[in-house]
C-alpha cells in the first residue's frame, strides 16, 4: 500500500506565445515511512511537480493528472477547462490536506515566511486551522514544535518577526509550520540550498531524525546529488520533465542507467578528486609574488547605530605566478569584501594590498545574470575594456573579442546577441572572456561556479583551468564549497567571520584539519555517494553522524564576541584563554593555524616547525 | 536611427492601451498643429454677426458669445497644453533625472542633502505654488511650466535616485569599473539606459498632470490670460451660458478628456510592458 | 523612531518655512497695488498703504509677518474691511473639511475594495471594467467632472440639489467629485500591492499551510498591501484641498476653496497669503502624521526604537 500515487502528472505553462511543458507523464509512488529523494537541474520540473501535487500552482499552469492518490483518497486536480464548481471542490478538500496531511518546507526560509507577521502567529494559525483548539493551547503547542525543531527558548522567539531571526533559525520555523498538522508525507523543495554548509547539516540531521523518530514519509527535492545520498534510500532523476530514472540510490551511484545519471555521477565525483597539477609549471616560488596581501582590514557601520563591524580583520596571504589560492568560507565571512579589497574596489582601512602585475586585477562574479549590461550586447561588453585601456582600432577590437569568444568555447557570431539569448553556464563563459580580454595576471573568481548546475559546473571549472594552463595566469579562488575548492587549489585558506583561521596545502588541511572550524566544516560536507549504513567516514550519513557530533557545531556566525577567538562560542575547545584573546597565526611547516591549541603545541616544541608532519593530535582535536 | 524607429513602433503596437493611447495622442497632436494654422479664422477673431452660433459647415463646433470659432480655440488651446506638457516633461525629466542621479550614485552626505532639499519642496502642495508664482509673474505658458517645474522633478529624481542606488550594486557596474571606465561612462552606458524603463513610465504620468494643472489654473482664473485660449478658459467662459449652450462647454470638456486619456492609456500601457519585462526577465 | 520622528518633524517645519518665506515674498511681488483702482486718488492709496504698512522696508514687513504668525495672527484681509483672515479661515474651514473628510472615507473604502476585487477576480471582464473605471476616474480633471455632473444631475434631471450645502443631500455631487481621482489612485495602488504580494513565496506557503484563501488575503498580504495606501492618504489630502477649489465655486459651497478663488479673483493677498499658508500647514501635518504611521507600521522600523 502506497501513501502518496501520482499517475500520469502534466504540467504546461501558458505564456503569451510559446507553450512549455514543464513536467512530462510523471508517475511515482511514496510508501508510508519512506525518503525519497527527487535529484534534477534547475527548470527539470521537479518543484513545478511537487506544488502540482499540493494544487499550488498559478492560473497559468495546466495541470492535467490521471490519477493522484493520498493514502487511499482521491486528491487528483480537476483537468484543464473544468468549471468553477469543481475547482471550488477541489480547493476546498485541498484545503484539508495541504498541512494537514502533507506538509511543505521551500527553498527560501526569508521570504516563505510574511515579514510583517510574528513568527508565533505564523505557527499557531497553521495548528488553528487545522484543529479547533484554544490560542493559549495553539501557543503551547507552537512552543512545543519550536523546540522539537531545536530552537531554545521558543516563548521569546515566537514573539519576533522572521527578520529577526538567522537563515537556519528561520528554515526551522518553516520545518515547525510544516510538522503543525502532524503530516503523513513531507514535502521538502531544497530545503537547505539557501543556507550555509554547517547549518545544512544540522538541518538534514534533524530531517533525518524525525523522519526516522515519527515514521512520517518524506520527499526531498535537490539539485545536489549529495544532498539526496545523505538521506534517501531510493531515489527518481528528473530531466526537462521527464522521469528518467528511478532507483536505489546504490543502484544509481554503481551502475546508473541512463545517460544523464551517470553524467550527474561523474561530475560529482570528478569533483572529489584531487587536482592534477601541470607539472611544467612553477607554482609560487617564494620572492616571485604577484600579490601580497599584508594584515589588511576593513570595517563597515552597520545601519544609523554608528557600531561598526569588521568585515575583514588583519587578513595576510600571497599569491604566486601561475597559482591558484582557494578561499572558504560561510556566508558573511568577509570573503566578498575581501575580494573588492584584492581588486581595488574598496581601499583597506589598515595593511596593504600590493599588486606587481600590469594592468587592473580582473573578476569573475557569482550571479552570471547580474553581472552583464542587459542592455549591451556581448560584443561590446567584451570590447569595453579594449576600448578604455588601449588604443586598438574597431577591427583590432573585434578581432580579439572573436578570438575570446572562441577560447572560451562560444561561437564569434554571439557577439552581436545580448546577455538574454544566454543560459546561466553561457554568460559564465562570457564573463571570463570579459575578465581575461585586457589579459590580466590575476583573476579573482568569487562563487563563480555557485549558483549553476552541477554539470555546468564541471564545464567551467574545467574552462577554468585550461585557461590558467595556457596563460598561466592567478586565480583568487573564493567559494563556500570545499570540493571545487580543492580541485583547482594549490592552497587553500579557511575564512571565518573575517580572517583565516587556517591554511595549508588542501591535502594535507583535509586530511588532517587542525582548527576546530575547519573540522567543523568537513564534517558538515557532504561526500559523493550512496549512504552506507553502520561505517563512519567523516560524512553525515553514516551512524558516525552522532559520534562525530563532536565536530558538528551549534549555531550559526551570527553574534561574535567583542573579544577574543570569534569561533569561541561555538567551539567544542573553548578554553578561558580564548575568550580573552584572540589567537594569532601560528605558522607550523607551510600551514597556518590561528588556533591557542596549536599555539600549546607550537611552545611546547620549538622545533615544530621542521617536523610538520606531527599534528598536535595528542592533544585530542 | 531607422532601426530604433521601427523596434519602437513594434513596441507600441505590442500593447492594445499602448497603442490606441498612441493613435489618439497623435490625432491630437495632429489636429493641434494643423487647425490653427490651415483655419480660415484666428482663435480671437470675433464676428459680432455670428454669436452663439451652433455647428455648420463653416464652424464645425459652432462659435461663442464674440462670435470666435469654438473649433479653432479648441485646438489652440490644446496646442497650449501639449506645449506646456511636453515642456514641463522635458524640464523635469532633464532635471529629475540628474538630480536623482547624482544623489544616487554619489551617496552619503550629498545624497542625504539632495533628498531632504526634495523633501521639503515636495511637502507643500505644488498648486499652492503654482497659483502664487502665476499671480506674481505674467500670466502664460512659461510662467505655468515654471510653477509646474518647481516640484514636478522631485517624484523622478526619487525613481531615477532608487533605481542607480539599485543597479550601481550589480555586478555589472562592478565589472565595468575594474575594465577602467569611469563615473561618466558608468553613469551613461550602463545605469541610466537600465533604469530607462522607470523614467518612462515616471515621465508619461507626468505630462497628463502637467496639462491637467493648466486647464485647472486657467478654469480658476490665473491660467493663460486672454485673448489667448487655454482649454481651462474655454470651459470656464462657457460656464455662464451652461444652460443655453452646453454644446460651448462640452466640446473643449471632451477635447481635454481625450488628450488625458490617451496620455493616461500610454502611461499604463508603458507601465505594464516595463513591469512585464522585469518579470520575464 | 524617536530619531526619525525628530528628522520628519524638522524636515516638516523646514517646508513650512520655506512656504512662508516664498509665499511672503511671491505675494509682495505680484503687480500693482491692492488699493489701486477705482477711483481712489494716489494719496488716498498711499495713505491706506501706510496704515497697513506697506510702506516700510520689505524685510521688517517680513519680520513682523513671522512674528505675527507665531501668534497666530495672519493678518487682515485688504479687500473685506474688518475682517481678520482668521475668521475666514473660521468660517470656512468646517465645510472643506467635512468635505474633503467624507471625500477620503469613500476613497479610502472604495479605492480599497475596487483595488482587492480588481487584484483577485479571477473574471476578465470585472478585472477590466475595474481597469477602465480607474482609466477614466484618473483622466477626467474634477473640475470637468463637477461641471458634468452639475449639468447632468442638477440641470437636466433635477436630482440632486447642486448648490451649497444646505441638506445632506448636497454634499452627494461634491463628495463624489472629488472622491472619483483618489478613489481611482487608491484602486491602482492597492491593486498593484496586492500582485506584487501574489507573487511572494509567503502566499505559497500560507496556502501550503492549508489556509483558507480569505484569511491568507486578510491576515497575510492585505497587511503588506496596507502600506502604499496609506502613504497615498498625505498626497490625497493635497489634492483634496486644491481640488476643492473648483468643486466649491462650482457648488457653490462656503468654504476655504471659493475664499481662495475669490481672494485670486480680488487680489486680496493677505488672504491668499494666508490661506496659503494655512493649507501648507494642513497638508505638512497630515503628511507628517501618515509617514509616522506608515514608519510606525513596519516592525523593523518599530524594533529599532526600542
Amino acid at each position: 500500500m502506497s501513501l502518496l500515487c501520482v499517475k500520469d502528472l502534466h504540467v504546461q505553462f501558458h505564456e503569451r506565445e510559446q507553450e512549455e511543458e514543464a513536467v512530462r507523464r510523471l508517475s511515482f509512488t511514496v510508501r508510508p515511512g519512506e525518503v525519497l529523494g527527487v535529484v534534477g537541474e534547475s527548470g527539470s520540473g521537479k518543484s513545478t511537480a511537487m506544488q502540482a501535487i499540493l494544487g499550488l500552482l498559478p492560473e497559468r499552469a495546466q495541470v492535467s493528472c490521471r490519477q493522484i492518490t493520498l493514502d487511499g483518497a482521491d486528491i487528483t486536480p480537476p483537468p484543464p477547462g473544468a468549471d468553477r464548481r469543481s475547482r471550488r471542490m477541489y480547493e476546498r478538500k485541498m484545503e484539508g490536506v495541504r498541512g494537514c496531511r502533507i506538509g511543505m518546507v521551500f527553498q527560501e526560509p526569508l521570504s516563505s515566511l510574511n515579514p510583517s507577521v510574528k513568527v508565533g502567529r505564523q505557527i499557531t494559525e497553521t495548528i488553528r486551522a487545522h484543529r479547533k483548539c484554544s490560542k493559549k493551547a495553539a501557543k503551547e503547542r507552537a512552543a512545543e514544535l519550536l523546540g522539537m525543531v531545536g530552537i531554545l527558548e521558543g516563548e521569546m522567539r515566537m514573539r519576533q518577526y522572521p527578520f529577526e531571526l538567522s537563515g537556519g533559525m528561520r528554515q526551522r520555523v518553516a520545518l515547525a509550520i510544516a510538522l503543525a498538522g502532524e503530516p503523513r508525507l513531507l514535502i521538502a523543495d531544497e530545503p537547505t540550498t539557501a543556507l550555509d554548509v554547517t547549518v545544512q547539516a544540522q538541518i538534514l540531521d534533524f530531517l533525518k531524525r524525525i523522519a526516522e523518530e515519527t515514521g512520517m514519509a518524506m520527499i526531498l527535492v535537490s539539485h545536489d546529488l549529495r544532498v539526496i545520498a545523505a538521506l534517501c534510500r531510493r531515489m527518481l532523476v528528473l530531466k526537462d520533465g521527464v522521469l528518467v530514472e528511478e532507483g536505489t540510490a546504490e543502484q544509481m551511484f554503481q551502475n546508473p542507467k541512463h545517460e544523464y545519471t551517470r553524467e550527474l555521477v561523474r561530475h560529482g565525483a570528478r569533483l572529489d578528486e584531487p587536482p592534477k597539477f601541470v607539472e611544467n609549471v612553477e607554482y609560487g616560488k617564494a620572492g616571485d609574488s604577484l600579490l601580497a596581501v599584508d594584515a589588511v582590514s576593513r570595517a563597515f557601520s552597520r545601519g544609523g547605530s554608528g557600531r561598526r563591524i569588521e568585515a575583514v580583520r588583519r587578513v595576510s596571504f600571497q599569491i604566486g605566478r601561475g597559482e591558484t589560492l582557494g578561499l572558504v568560507g560561510e556566508s558573511g565571512c568577509g570573503k566578498s569584501t575581501l575580494a573588492s579589497l584584492v581588486t581595488g574596489m574598496l581601499s583597506p582601512d589598515g595593511g596593504t594590498v600590493q599588486y606587481h602585475g600590469e594592468g587592473r586585477v580582473q573578476m569573475v562574479f557569482q550571479d552570471p545574470y547580474a553581472s552583464l549590461n542587459p542592455r549591451m550586447t556581448v560584443g561590446d561588453a567584451l570590447a569595453e575594456p579594449l576600448m578604455l585601456n588601449t588604443d586598438m582600432s574597431k577591427e583590432e577590437r573585434s578581432q580579439r573579442v572573436r578570438e575570446m569568444l572562441l577560447m572560451t568555447g562560444l561561437r564569434p557570431e554571439d557577439a552581436a546577441k545580448y546577455p538574454q539569448a544566454f543560459s546561466g553556464g553561457q554568460r559564465q563563459r562570457i564573463c571570463i572572456a570579459r575578465a581575461l580580454i585586457a589579459e590580466p595576471r590575476l583573476v579573482v573568481c568569487d562563487e563563480p561556479v555557485t549558483s549553476l548546475d552541477v554539470t555546468v559546473q564541471a564545464q567551467i571549472l574545467e574552462l577554468l583551468e585550461r585557461v590558467q594552463r595556457e596563460r598561466q595566469i592567478s586565480y583568487l579562488f573564493i567559494s563556500h564549497d570545499l570540493q571545487v575548492v580543492r580541485r583547482l587549489s594549490r592552497r587553500v585558506g579557511i575564512m571565518y567571520a573575517g580572517s583565516i583561521v587556517e591554511s595549508g596545502e588542501p591535502e594535507t588541511v583535509y586530511k588532517e584539519p587542525w582548527h576546530p572550524y575547519t573540522r567543523a566544516l568537513l564534517a558538515a560536507a557532504l561526500t559523493h555517494g550512496p549512504q552506507r549504513g553502520g561505517q563512519c567516514n567523516g560524512s553525515m550519513h553514516s551512524t558516525g553522524m552522532y559520534s562525530a557530533g563532536m565536530h558538528r557545531i551549534k549555531g550559526q556566525a551570527a553574534d561574535l564576541p567583542e573579544r577574543g577567538c570569534p569561533f569561541a562560542p561555538r567551539c567544542a575547545y573553548a578554553m578561558e584563554r580564548c575568550g580573552r584573546e584572540m589567537p594569532e597565526m601560528y605558522r607550523i611547516g607551510a600551514r597556518e593555524v590561528a588556533c591557542f591549541l596549536v599555539h600549546r603545541k607550537a611552545a611546547s616544541q620549538p622545533h615544530i616547525g621542521a617536523q610538520s608532519a606531527q599534528a598536535p593530535h595528542e592533544y585530542g582535536i | 536611427m531607422r532601426r530604433w524607429i521601427r523596434k519602437g513602433w513594434a513596441w507600441c503596437l505590442g500593447n492594445p492601451l499602448l497603442a490606441s493611447g498612441t493613435f489618439l495622442f497623435a490625432l491630437c497632436l495632429l489636429l493641434a498643429v494643423l487647425v490653427p494654422v490651415c483655419a480660415p479664422y484666428s482663435y480671437a477673431e470675433q464676428n459680432a454677426g455670428f454669436r452663439n452660433a451652433g455647428s455648420s459647415v463653416s464652424h464645425l463646433f459652432g462659435t461663442d458669445k464674440f462670435g470666435r470659432d469654438i473649433f479653432v480655440r479648441v485646438w489652440y488651446g490644446a496646442g497650449i497644453s501639449l506645449l506646456v506638457g511636453m515642456g514641463s516633461c522635458l524640464i523635469c525629466g532633464v532635471t529629475g533625472t540628474l538630480w536623482g542621479s547624482v544623489a544616487g550614485y554619489r551617496g552619503g552626505r550629498l545624497d542625504m542633502l539632495l533628498m531632504r532639499i526634495a523633501d521639503v519642496i515636495d511637502a507643500v502642495p505644488s498648486l499652492l505654488y503654482v497659483i502664487l508664482i502665476m499671480l506674481a509673474f505674467e500670466a502664460n505658458a512659461g510662467s505655468v511650466v515654471l510653477g509646474i517645474c518647481i516640484s514636478g522633478w522631485t517624484g523622478l529624481a526619487r525613481v531615477v535616485r532608487g533605481e542607480i542606488q539599485r543597479l550601481k550594486m550589480q555586478e555589472f557596474c562592478t565589472a565595468a569599473r575594474l575594465a577602467g571606465a569611469r563615473t561618466g561612462r558608468i553613469l551613461c552606458a550602463h545605469l541610466l539606459p537600465n533604469a530607462a524603463g522607470p523614467i518612462i513610465v515616471n515621465l508619461t504620468f507626468l505630462a497628463p498632470k502637467a496639462i491637467f494643472t493648466e486647464a485647472f489654473l486657467s478654469f480658476v482664473g490665473v491660467g493663460i490670460a486672454a485673448p489667448a485660449a487655454s482649454l481651462g478658459t474655454l470651459i470656464q467662459d462657457a460656464r455662464s451660458q451652461m444652460l443655453l449652450y452646453p454644446s460651448q462647454m462640452l466640446y473643449p470638456i471632451l477635447v481635454l478628456c481625450v488628450l488625458l486619456l490617451s496620455l493616461h492609456l500610454i502611461g499604463e500601457g508603458v507601465e505594464r510592458r516595463v513591469a512585464g519585462r522585469k518579470k520575464t526577465r | 523612531m524617536l530619531r526619525y520622528t525628530c528628522k520628519r518633524l524638522a524636515t516638516g517645519l523646514l517646508a513650512l518655512y520655506v512656504l512662508v518665506t516664498a509665499a511672503f515674498f511671491l505675494t509682495r511681488m505680484m503687480p500693482g497695488s491692492p488699493f489701486q483702482g477705482g477711483d481712489a486718488t494716489e494719496a488716498v492709496t498711499a495713505a491706506v498703504e501706510e496704515a497697513y504698512g506697506l510702506k516700510e522696508p520689505l524685510w521688517r514687513q517680513y519680520g513682523t509677518y513671522l512674528g505675527n504668525l507665531l501668534k497666530g495672527d495672519l493678518g487682515i484681509s485688504y479687500k473685506k474691511p474688518g475682517v481678520t483672515v482668521r475668521q475666514v479661515i473660521g468660517r470656512g474651514w468646517p465645510a472643506t473639511a467635512l468635505v474633503g473628510f467624507l471625500a477620503v472615507v469613500t476613497a479610502a473604502l472604495f479605492g480599497t475594495l475596487l483595488g482587492i476585487w480588481q487584484a483577485l477576480s479571477k473574471r476578465r471582464t470585472v478585472r477590466g471594467s475595474i481597469f477602465l473605471g480607474t482609466l477614466l476616474g484618473a483622466g477626467i480633471p474634477n473640475f470637468v467632472l463637477a461641471l458634468l455632473l452639475a449639468l447632468g444631475f442638477g440641470v437636466k434631471l433635477k436630482l440632486l440639489p447642486i448648490a451649497g450645502l444646505t441638506e445632506p443631500a448636497g454634499y452627494i455631487l461634491p463628495v463624489f467629485s472629488l472622491a472619483v481621482y483618489p478613489t481611482a489612485v487608491i484602486t491602482k495602488t492597492m491593486c498593484h500591492a496586492l500582485e506584487d504580494e501574489l507573487e511572494k513565496e509567503y502566499v505559497k506557503m500560507a496556502r501550503a499551510k492549508g489556509l483558507k484563501w480569505r484569511r491568507t488575503v486578510v491576515g497575510h498580504m492585505l497587511k503588506n498591501a496596507w502600506i502604499p495606501v496609506l502613504n497615498y492618504i498625505g498626497p490625497a489630502a493635497a489634492f483634496l484641498l486644491t481640488g476643492s477649489f473648483a468643486v466649491e465655486s462650482i457648488f457653490t459651497i462656503p468654504g476655504l476653496g471659493r475664499e481662495f478663488v475669490n481672494s485670486i479673483a480680488n487680489r486680496d493677498y493677505t488672504l491668499i497669503l494666508g490661506l496659503t499658508v494655512f493649507m501648507g500647514v494642513v497638508v505638512i501635518g497630515v503628511n507628517l502624521v501618515t509617514d509616522l504611521l506608515c514608519a510606525w507600521l513596519n516592525p523593523a522600523v518599530r524594533r529599532a526604537c526600542r
